[in-house]
């Protein structure tokens, strides 16, 4: 396995399709970088959106939810 | 969908999912799409995060609120991502009532988050209005591939206010990622006809051909002919543009079926365009025919095209392997395209032309039954001679067998009136033993006007080696007949008809010939013998004397010159005495030993 397809399984968590060992180290490079931004992304958006409704919610209900994230 | 589509379709929704350009991946497109599916999933299954189960808790907890109330809270504290994450824990008729509370522009921001599979539920039960602004809000923010999620969880009276509300060219890809092809029938069923022509327009102008392409491929084949028609109506340069994006996409396996479902007239039209005719693009055309087994689509495009684009699709085809050129006869047998078959057959170089005829000959007797049919009953007589004459010697011999008598007789009228005894005339040498004598039995051989022209016909092109074998099979009075003929015959071909004899060994088949002549061609004939060369008129002798056809030889020798019979008696000398003394008892028979001279003292010679 080449170091690019290494990169995609580790940023995959998972052992990708066999037919992705035919794409080139730039193709496997650029998808390894792709997945790993897009996952940026989402954590980002993730972590935005839990912010956003603590501040948001009643102040009883974001309390609840801060004890329990607290955990 | 072809695999190129499919896989290209993949990429599209892979590239929303991490929030790439599509262009930027298009290494994907040379992946199979099952591959590019279970990628796919991955990553979904990656980007997934774990939500607090506090958060689903709040979710359930608004089914108690009223639904202006929660989706306030929803609209100010959760947003679509969040909302996206929570609403299977909500109670679907509550998230129905709630989604109605809030604007479009969240709502589709909600769909382009949401999990079909957990909201499949709520989705359905969204009145036909609120998807029709959920659908025109996602088609501004084009997010085609989250429309095509949903789509197939949409009943047909959303389906109908969705497609209201977004354009032609919207409509094209969307479908292309649908995630429930199997319904783009239906959904097509919906349109009326100035939509369905918007739709072929937009493929043109914004560059959608492959979408349009994939949709046809989607459609019943009726439907799927019927918007074919209603392309071939489109100017020559849309037309054009389809080709070109058929070729430069490697998608001639989508257009190929729906030109094969167009009607005639535009079939016509598609077959006319100089962009056809090119010769990679024929190539492509009929190099992707094989792989996907499109003959049914491909033939009747065939006679269409210009006689060198004609020749081109033959020359090409000329190269395919033996068993792709198998299935292109069993899809002729299966699609009752024999008619198409063997006119391209007829444009292809004679090698190949031979290749078909013995793919032909192998064929099982059900399959041959049909091709002679379609011979007889379409009038393909002329061609199937042409093909029959290019089969190998054993494989006709079986063919023979397989043409019933009706179709015999339809190959001698046809023979007759398209003047194609000289194909004939060789392949029936070659047909079996049983065929042959059917064939010779046929009242349509016994015509005069039959035998003469195969008789002048052997004349003219020196195929008397064909037809000597058929002779015996003639009724006697058909014998006489081609007697009578032969005995018009000019003595230069009479010349020919000894030489042909001698050459192929076909001495019994002359003498008997000989002896059914009129006494003074029957003279002319014997004295043609009589001049061979020495080897010859010695093989003459030798052969017909070992058949024990010694009354007969005694009679032509007896009608010969005198000037020859010294010749002929320096031959007898060199026969076996057994077949001299026979020879001498037949002539003694006949009387005719005094009348022999040389001869005779020959045939005496040590007995």
């Amino acid at each position: 396995m080449t170091a690019s397809l290494h990169a995609l399984r580790a940023e995959l968590g998972a052992d990708p399709p066999l037919e992705f060992g035919q794409l080139n180290e730039r193709a496997l490079n650029d998808l390894v970088q792709a997945l790993a931004d897009a996952r940026a992304r989402r954590a980002r958006i993730h972590e935005q959106a839990i912010d956003h409704a603590f501040r948001r919610l009643p102040k009883t209900v974001g309390r609840r939810i801060a004890r329990r994230l607290a955990r | 969908m072809t695999d190129t589509l499919e896989s290209r379709a993949e990429r599209l929704r892979i590239a929303r999912l991490l929030a790439a350009e599509p262009e930027r991946l298009a290494y994907l497109d040379a992946l199979p799409p099952a591959a590019l599916r279970r990628f796919r999933e991955q990553v979904t299954e990656r980007l997934s995060t774990p939500l607090d189960p506090v958060m689903l808790r709040v979710a359930a907890a608004s089914d108690v609120l009223p639904p202006a109330a929660a989706a306030a809270i929803i609209r100010r504290a959760f947003g679509p991502y969040l909302t996206a994450r929570v609403i299977s824990a909500v109670e679907p008729s509550q998230a129905a009532a709630v989604s109605k509370h809030l604007p479009p522009r969240f709502l589709a921001g909600l769909a382009v988050e949401l999990d079909p599979h957990e909201a499949g539920a709520v989705i359905g039960a969204l009145d036909p209005m609120t998807v029709s602004r959920i659908a025109a809000e996602l088609a501004r923010r084009q997010e085609f591939v989250a429309m095509g999620r949903f789509v197939g969880l949409l009943d047909e009276r959303s389906i109908r206010a969705s497609l209201d509300a977004v354009d032609d060219a919207a409509l094209l890809r969307i479908a292309f990622v649908l995630d429930r092809k199997d319904r783009i029938d239906e959904i097509t069923a919906m349109l009326p006809e100035h939509r369905l022509r918007g739709v072929i327009t937009a493929a043109h102008e914004q560059r959608l051909w492959p979408e349009a392409l994939d949709l046809l491929g989607h459609l019943t084949p009726a439907r799927r002919g019927r918007l074919g028609d209603l392309a071939g109506e489109q100017p020559e340069l849309v037309l054009t543009g389809l080709v070109q994006a058929a070729q430069a996409n490697g998608l001639w396996d989508s257009l190929l079926p729906v030109m094969g479902q167009m009607g005639e007239q535009a079939r016509a039209r598609m077959a006319a365009l100089g962009a056809v005719h090119r010769p990679e693009v024929l190539e492509a055309i009929v190099r992707s025919a094989a792989e996907h087994r499109l003959w049914p689509d491909l033939l009747p495009l065939l006679p269409l095209l210009p006689e060198s684009a004609r020749r081109q699709v033959a020359a090409v085809g000329a190269t395919l392997p033996r068993e792709t050129l198998r299935e292109v006869v069993e899809s002729a047998h299966e699609h009752r395209l024999w008619r198409l078959l063997v006119n391209v057959v007829g444009d292809m170089p004679q090698g190949i032309r031979g290749e078909l005829a013995s793919l032909i000959a192998e064929l099982d007797d059900r399959v041959l039954d049909s091709f002679f049919a379609a011979a007889t009953d379409e009038g393909l007589w002329p061609e199937v001679v042409e093909i029959i004459r290019q089969m190998p010697p054993a494989e006709l011999a079986r063919v023979g067998e397989a043409i019933p008598s009706a179709g015999l007789t339809a190959l001698v009228e046809a023979a007759q009136a398209e003047s194609l005894w000289e194909a004939l005339l060789p392949a029936m040498r070659d047909m079996s033993p049983g065929a042959r004598a059917r064939l010779a039995a046929l009242p349509a051989v016994s015509r005069p006007e039959v035998m003469e022209a195969i008789v002048r016909t052997a004349a003219e092109r020196g195929l008397w080696s064909d037809l000597l074998p058929l002779l015996p099979l003639l009724p006697e009075s058909v014998r006489r007949q081609v007697a009578a003929i032969g005995a018009t015959l000019p003595r230069e071909t009479l010349r020919q008809v000894v030489a042909a004899a001698g050459e192929h060994r076909l001495w019994p088949l002359l003498i008997a010939a000989t002896l059914e002549l009129p006494s003074g061609a029957r003279g002319e004939l014997a004295s043609l013998i009589g001049e061979l060369d020495d080897d010859v008129l010695a093989g003459f002798l030798a052969n017909a004397t070992e058949e024990g056809l010694w009354p007969e030889v005694i009679a032509i020798v007896s009608e010969m010159p005198a000037s020859e019979l010294d010749r002929v008696a320096a031959q007898i000398g060199a026969l076996p005495p057994t077949h001299r003394r026979g020879l001498v008892l037949e002539a003694e028979a006949q009387g005719a030993l005094d009348r022999l001279g040389p001869v005779s003292e020959a045939l005496r010679a040590g007995l």
